[in-house]
C-alpha cells in the first residue's frame, strides 16, 4: 500500500488520520491499543461534536469535501473506515482533475 | 410510588411491547415478571426498603429490568455512568453504601472492594465463568438472579411516597460528586404530570434517549410506562450521526420524542429531515439547555404537526416550568421563554433585597412544592444552604439560576448566579474543572471556560499557567482530567499561556479568556 493519490500517499494518509486521533481525541489510559478496526463511537473515543470536529479536519487536511450524506457510521466507526473513505474522497478529487 | 405504574400496564396491557432494544423486545406482563423475580433475589440478599442498589450497566432491556426490579424490591437506584473514571464509580458506591449493583464482570473490578455491597449481579457472565474475588461480595449471573418461579401473589410494593427512588450524582463544585435525592413523590409529581402534557397513549412509542444517570431518563421510562406506550431504547452511537439518528425516529415510528436540545440541532442542521414524513411522531420535549432559536424555528418549520415543549428544571426539582412552541410563540421573540410553572410546583423570584422580584425584575429563580429533592446525600450543611424556608414557603429549593418574570406571567431565563455551565445538558462546574488541572504538579494556574456554538452547544476549554521547564503536553493535561471527571468535563483542548489574562479586580477574565479560545480554533 504506497501508491500516490492526488498529493498522499496512502501511508501519509493513514499516518496523518491515527496522528490526529491520537493527539485530540485519546486521552484515557484505557484508551491505549486502539487497533485499526476499534470501533471509536461505542468506545466513546468520539462523541458528536468530536465528529464535526474531525470532519473539519479532514475537509481542511485533505481538501475533500464531505457532505451529510458522507456522515454515517459506515465512514466513520474505525481508523480503518476513515482511511478508507478519505482515500475513497482523494481519489475521486484526483480523477475528476484528471478527466 | 413508581413501581405500581408497571402493575397497572401489566394488568391493562399485559400483551403491548413495553421496552424495546434494537430485535429484543418485553412486553408490560414480562416487564413486570422480570422485575418481581429480580426483586425477590435481591430481597433474599436482604436489600429492600432503605438501601440503595447501584445500576452499572448501558442502557438495555437488563438495565430497565434492573431498574424496575429495584424499585420493585423497595430500594433506591443509583445510577452509575459506565465512561466515568474508577475513582468517581468507587466514590459514588461507597459514598451512598450500596448494598448491592448491578453490573458487568468487565466493570466489577472497580466495585469490588465496595464493603457495604451485599451482592452484585452480573450481566453477561455464567456462574462456571465467574470466580468471586476472597473478601468481595457473593455474585451472582444475571440469568441465576432472574430465575425461580413466579408466584402467584406477589407481596405488595413496601414503602412510602417520602422513599428514595434514586439519586443522581451530579457534578460539585470541588470535583467531588454529589447525590441528588429524589423521593417517589418527586418523581410521580413530575411523570404524572409529564404523561398528560407530552399525552403518551397506549401502544405509543417513546425514545429513550438520555443515559440512566441523566434526569431526562425519568420522563421516558416512567411516562411510557404510566402510558402503556413501549420504551424504544436509541442506541448512544446514533447520537454521533443525526442523518441515521433521523432515520431511526423514522423507521421505530417514534410518537414521542425527549432530548437535549443538541441532539436535535444536529437532527435539523445535519439529518435531512426533509427524507422522511414522521408522521408517527406527535410530541417532542427537550430540556437540559438552551436550544438556539435558529435552529429551533428550522425545527418547527419542518414537522409542523409535532407539539414541541421547553422544559425546565435542574435536577434537583425534576421538571418545573414547561413552554409549547409553535411558530406563534416562535415569531418576533429574541429568545425562548422557560414558560410557567407546572407539576404542582410553585415557581418564584428571589430578588437580591431578600424580598421576592416584581414582574419584570430579575431574581434568582426558587422552586417550592411536590417535584423538589429530598436533599444531598449525606450534606446535610449544602442541603440547608439551598433548600429550606424561604419567603413565606415551608421548603423550597434556590436553584441559582436567574430569571425574570414578563408582564404576561411568563418566566424567562438569564443565566447562573455562579460558575455553573451546561454541556450538552449536563452540568459543569468550570471550578471543578479548574481544581482538577492544579492537582497537576506542572499546573500553577487553571482557568476553565465555554466557548458556545449554536450548533453544537458548548464547548469546554481550558488554559493553563505551567510551571517553569515543565515539559508536560496538553495531551498528557487531557489524560490527567480524565483520571478525574466525566468525559463531559475533560476540556476539549488544553492551551498553555505565559499568564491568565485578569480582570481590574483580580478575578480571572473569562472574556478575555473566551476570546482567545476562539482565536485559537
Amino acid at each position: 500500500m504506497n501508491q500516490t493519490i492526488g498529493d498522499f500517499t496512502e501511508e501519509q494518509v493513514a499516518r496523518i488520520i491515527r496522528d490526529h486521533i491520537d493527539q485530540e481525541f485519546l486521552f484515557r489510559s484505557r484508551d491505549a491499543g486502539l487497533t485499526e478496526e476499534d470501533s471509536l463511537i461505542s468506545r466513546g473515543v468520539i462523541d458528536s461534536m468530536g465528529l464535526f470536529r474531525l470532519v473539519n479536519f479532514l475537509e481542511r487536511r485533505f481538501a475533500i469535501c464531505v457532505s451529510p450524506p458522507d456522515i454515517v457510521m459506515d465512514n466513520f466507526r474505525s481508523l480503518q473506515a476513515i482511511r478508507v473513505f478519505t482515500l475513497a474522497r482523494l481519489r475521486a478529487r484526483a480523477c475528476a482533475e484528471q478527466c | 410510588m413508581l413501581y405500581p405504574l408497571l402493575e397497572d400496564s401489566a394488568r391493562a396491557f399485559a400483551h403491548l411491547p413495553a421496552v424495546i432494544d434494537g430485535l429484543r423486545v418485553l412486553t408490560f406482563g414480562e416487564l413486570d415478571a422480570a422485575a418481581g423475580r429480580l426483586a425477590r433475589t435481591l430481597r433474599a440478599h436482604g436489600i429492600g426498603r432503605g438501601h440503595r442498589v447501584g445500576l452499572h450497566l448501558d442502557k438495555s432491556l437488563e438495565a430497565v429490568v434492573g431498574l424496575l426490579g429495584i424499585l420493585r424490591a423497595g430500594a433506591a437506584y443509583v445510577p452509575l455512568d459506565g465512561s466515568a473514571p474508577a475513582w468517581r464509580l468507587e466514590f459514588i458506591a461507597r459514598d451512598c453504601e450500596l448494598s448491592g449493583v448491578l453490573t458487568t464482570p468487565a466493570w466489577m473490578d472497580t466495585l469490588g472492594s465496595v464493603s457495604s455491597l451485599r451482592c452484585a449481579i452480573l450481566v453477561g457472565a455464567t456462574p462456571q465463568e465467574w470466580r468471586a474475588e476472597p473478601g468481595g461480595p457473593p455474585t451472582l449471573s444475571w440469568d441465576a438472579a432472574l430465575a425461580g418461579p413466579d408466584t402467584s401473589e406477589p407481596s405488595p410494593v413496601e414503602g412510602s411516597p417520602e422513599d428514595l427512588a434514586y439519586i443522581l450524582y451530579t457534578s460539585g463544585s470541588t470535583g467531588q460528586p454529589k447525590g441528588v435525592m429524589l423521593s417517589h413523590r418527586a418523581a410521580r409529581a413530575f411523570v404524572d404530570w409529564a404523561h398528560a402534557e407530552a399525552d403518551i397513549r397506549p401502544g405509543d412509542r417513546v425514545s429513550s434517549h438520555a443515559p440512566l444517570h441523566f434526569d431526562l431518563s425519568i420522563l421516558d421510562l416512567f411516562a411510557a410506562v404510566k402510558g402503556g406506550a413501549a420504551i424504544v431504547l436509541v442506541p448512544p452511537a446514533l447520537s454521533v450521526f443525526p442523518r441515521e439518528l433521523a432515520d431511526f425516529i423514522e423507521a421505530q415510528h417514534i410518537s414521542v420524542w425527549y432530548s437535549v436540545p443538541s441532539v436535535l440541532t444536529q437532527l435539523v442542521a445535519r439529518g435531512e429531515l426533509g427524507r422522511h414524513g414522521f408522521r408517527a411522531l406527535r410530541t417532542v420535549l427537550f430540556a437540559g439547555e438552551v436550544f438556539p432559536l435558529k435552529y429551533l424555528r428550522r425545527f418547527v418549520q419542518t414537522l409542523p404537526h409535532v407539539r414541541c415543549l421547553n422544559l425546565y428544571g435542574p435536577t434537583e426539582t425534576n421538571v418545573c416550568t414547561f413552554q409549547p412552541v409553535g411558530p406563534r410563540e416562535l415569531a418576533g421573540t429574541e429568545s425562548l421563554p422557560i414558560g410557567q410553572a407546572c407539576c404542582g410546583d410553585e415557581v418564584f423570584l428571589l430578588g437580591d433585597d431578600g424580598a421576592e422580584a416584581r414582574p419584570g425584575d430579575e431574581g434568582e429563580l426558587c422552586v417550592a412544592g411536590p417535584t423538589v429533592m429530598s436533599g444531598y446525600w449525606g450534606m446535610p450543611e449544602r442541603t440547608r444552604a439551598v433548600l429550606g424556608p424561604l419567603l413565606g414557603r415551608a421548603r423550597a429549593y434556590r436553584t441559582g439560576d436567574r430569571a425574570r418574570r414578563d408582564e404576561a406571567g411568563v418566566l424567562h431565563f438569564l443565566g447562573r448566579r455562579d460558575d455553573l455551565v451546561k454541556v450538552r445538558g449536563h452540568r459543569v462546574e468550570l471550578s471543578a474543572v479548574e481544581e482538577v488541572l492544579l492537582r497537576h504538579p506542572d499546573v500553577e494556574e487553571s482557568a476553565a471556560v465555554t466557548l458556545p456554538d449554536e450548533l453544537t452547544g458548548n464547548e469546554l476549554r481550558a488554559f493553563v499557567v505551567l510551571r517553569a521547564a515543565s515539559a508536560i503536553s496538553p495531551q498528557e493535561l487531557r489524560m490527567h482530567c480524565a483520571e478525574y471527571l466525566p468525559r463531559y468535563m475533560v476540556p476539549a483542548r488544553i492551551d498553555p499561556c505565559r499568564a491568565l489574562p485578569k480582570t481590574t479586580t483580580g478575578k480571572k477574565d473569562r472574556v478575555r479568556l473566551q476570546e482567545r479560545a476562539r482565536e485559537l480554533g
